[in-house]
């Protein structure tokens, strides 16, 4: 039995890629050096049509005001009418 | 955002408001110890206060008396009604020489309306309030004690504000009709308007303004308290958005009879009210006169107050002679005469004349301790003389810090109309006039109010009833379009 176990191994071991392939293949990448495309023959379907000049959409500005002099109240001159009687 | 700036600017004006008043509200700094020494130390000094009362020397009468009191403590309950008749002569003015410790066993009504205003001072409106519980309703401080509550529930946004300034109202009525003495009949119709104005600006606070403008009419237009009032009514019209009314009741300050009058605030008013209307040639010219006008009265000031920084005199001086006596710079006779008008101001020189006569008095007809006597008085008048003078000090002080204040917020509303013009611009538009013309049709008034044009005079019966009759240029046109 222990020899049987030995065989399978020592072949399972033979079919292994790292066993079977003896030498790597040169692979020789290429790339595209130079392309023209031409916007104008470009064919789009559908109603999206690209924008003929430069436009901005306008919309309500948001308007930014200092916090002017403002008078809630009086108290402060409430405070002084007391202040003022002795 | 805007409301905590708000709120900042209010702490801000608070700050430099709260500077007035505080220093001049300080106990014992010279208690005259040495005074009626040899007399106050038995019951008969009881007896001496009592005679110096009857001999028209009220002054004496109350250093003998507290000085004996402060040896006696358990006679003071007893006593109390006879403290009250002395500082009835005396005024309040020289209990600022005594401690608060000391004042403070004393529960009488003239004693209370004191202490009950320097907690006010100190903020501190529990005690205040407790201390005009005891100004009776039979003391003549009533209606004053009133006034305090009224403020202290006012301040505490305490519902029960609006019916005690009414009951302060009647109360002070009262007396002006029972008062035959001119002086003391003036005081109560003061403490009266006090307590309308407090009311006005109590329902202005809750948004009614037209309830609060009805309140200030009350006020007579011959009263002290009149020139004050135009503020609180230019404001309310502000906020009802009748900016011509605002600008008209401003207007009134140009008037030669209140020539002495200035209020760096009225003019920030102006200036608001004609940015309102979009009128901005009108707002900027308020502002530059404002700079030019104002900036030059605050540099002024305050060269005067550093060159007499160490004076008493100069300052008290400028509240107790005559005119012709005093600096005759013009916005100290301004500021003088607005002093002189304050309630607490008469009150302390009546006190002050008082202590004169009876110095004077002394040193002609005095017997026994006349020198001790004499150096006495001397020392009440010294004391009280600091006390008036430092008041003068800090007004001055404070119309200073008022100006640079509301500079800022002319500052602010100048770079407002920049952004503003600067907005137009960008959109193309322009308003639709470069300056918009008086028009009858645009003054807002009511059945009883009638209609005169202002002909550069200004009429008794008119002054404080003006309005502008400008029409809002905020309307907006192309750049190119022709009206």
């Amino acid at each position: 039995m222990k020899l049987e176990m030995k065989v399978i191994a020592l072949f399972l071991m033979f079919l292994s890629p790292s066993v079977v392939k003896t030498s790597e293949e040169k692979i020789v990448y290429e790339y595209k050096q130079h392309e023209v495309v031409d916007l104008g023959e470009l064919e789009i379907k559908g109603d999206v049509l690209a924008p003929s000049d430069l436009s901005i959409e306008e919309r309500g500005r948001k308007i930014f005001q200092r916090p002017l002099f403002d008078k809630p109240n009086f108290q402060q001159e409430m405070r002084f009418t007391i202040l003022n009687l002795r | 955002m805007k409301t905590q700036n708000i709120f900042n600017k209010i702490n801000l004006a608070k700050r430099f408001g709260e500077i007035l008043f505080f220093s001049t509200f300080w106990y014992g700094f010279l208690v005259p110890e040495t005074i009626g020494q040899t007399t106050a130390d038995s019951n008969s000094a009881v007896k001496i206060s009592r005679q110096y009362l009857k001999d028209e020397k009220p002054f004496l009468a109350l250093v003998t008396m507290f000085d004996y009191l402060k040896k006696n403590e358990t006679q003071i309950e007893k006593l109390k009604p006879l403290i009250d008749k002395i500082i009835t002569k005396t005024g309040t003015l020289p209990l600022y020489l005594y401690e608060l410790s000391f004042l403070s066993k004393i529960k009488s009504p003239a004693v209370a309306i004191h202490v009950s205003q320097y907690y006010f001072k100190m903020k501190d409106y529990a005690k205040a309030l407790e201390w005009t519980n005891y100004v009776t309703n039979e003391s003549s401080y009533y209606p004053e004690a009133l006034l305090v509550q009224a403020s202290i529930y006012d301040s505490q946004k305490d519902a029960r504000s609006l019916p005690t300034y009414d009951q302060c109202v009647s109360t002070a009525d009262k007396y002006i009709r029972l008062m035959g003495n001119e002086k003391l009949r003036r005081y109560f119709v003061i403490i009266k308007e006090d307590c309308l104005i407090n009311k006005g600006r109590h329902l202005y606070e809750e948004g009614k303004f037209k309830e609060a403008l009805e309140q200030y009419d009350l006020i007579d237009k011959v009263s002290y308290s009149w020139p004050y009032v135009l503020m609180d009514k230019g404001w309310s019209h502000y906020k009802l958005r009748n900016y011509n009314r605002s600008l008209g009741v401003m207007m009134t300050y140009q008037s030669p009879l209140l020539g002495s009058y200035f209020f760096p605030e009225g003019e920030v008013l102006q200036a608001l009210s004609y940015f309102q209307l979009c009128l901005y040639k009108d707002a900027n010219g308020v502002i530059d006169k404002y700079y030019k006008v104002y900036g030059q009265k605050a540099n002024s000031l305050k060269d005067i107050l550093k060159k007499n920084a160490n004076s008493d005199t100069y300052f008290f001086n400028l509240v107790y002679k005559d005119k012709s006596e005093i600096d005759q710079h013009p916005y100290l006779s301004n500021l003088r005469n607005q002093l002189k008008k304050q309630i607490k101001m008469n009150i302390h020189l009546l006190s002050y004349f008082k202590l004169t006569e009876e110095m004077d008095a002394v040193n002609k007809t005095g017997k026994g301790n006349k020198e001790r006597d004499v150096q006495a008085l001397k020392i009440v008048a010294g004391q009280m003389e600091k006390v008036m003078s430092t008041h003068v000090k800090e007004y001055i002080t404070f119309f200073i810090n008022s100006i640079n204040y509301y500079s800022f917020e002319m500052f602010n509303i100048k770079l407002e109309m920049i952004s503003r013009k600067k907005d137009l611009l960008y959109e193309n538009k322009r308003f639709i006039a470069s300056r918009a013309r008086g028009s009858f049709k645009n003054v807002e008034r009511d059945e009883t109010e009638y209609f005169y044009q202002f002909k550069g005079e200004f009429w008794a019966d008119e002054i404080g009833d003006y309005a502008f009759g400008l029409e809002s240029n905020c309307k907006t046109i192309k750049a190119g379009d022709k009206i």
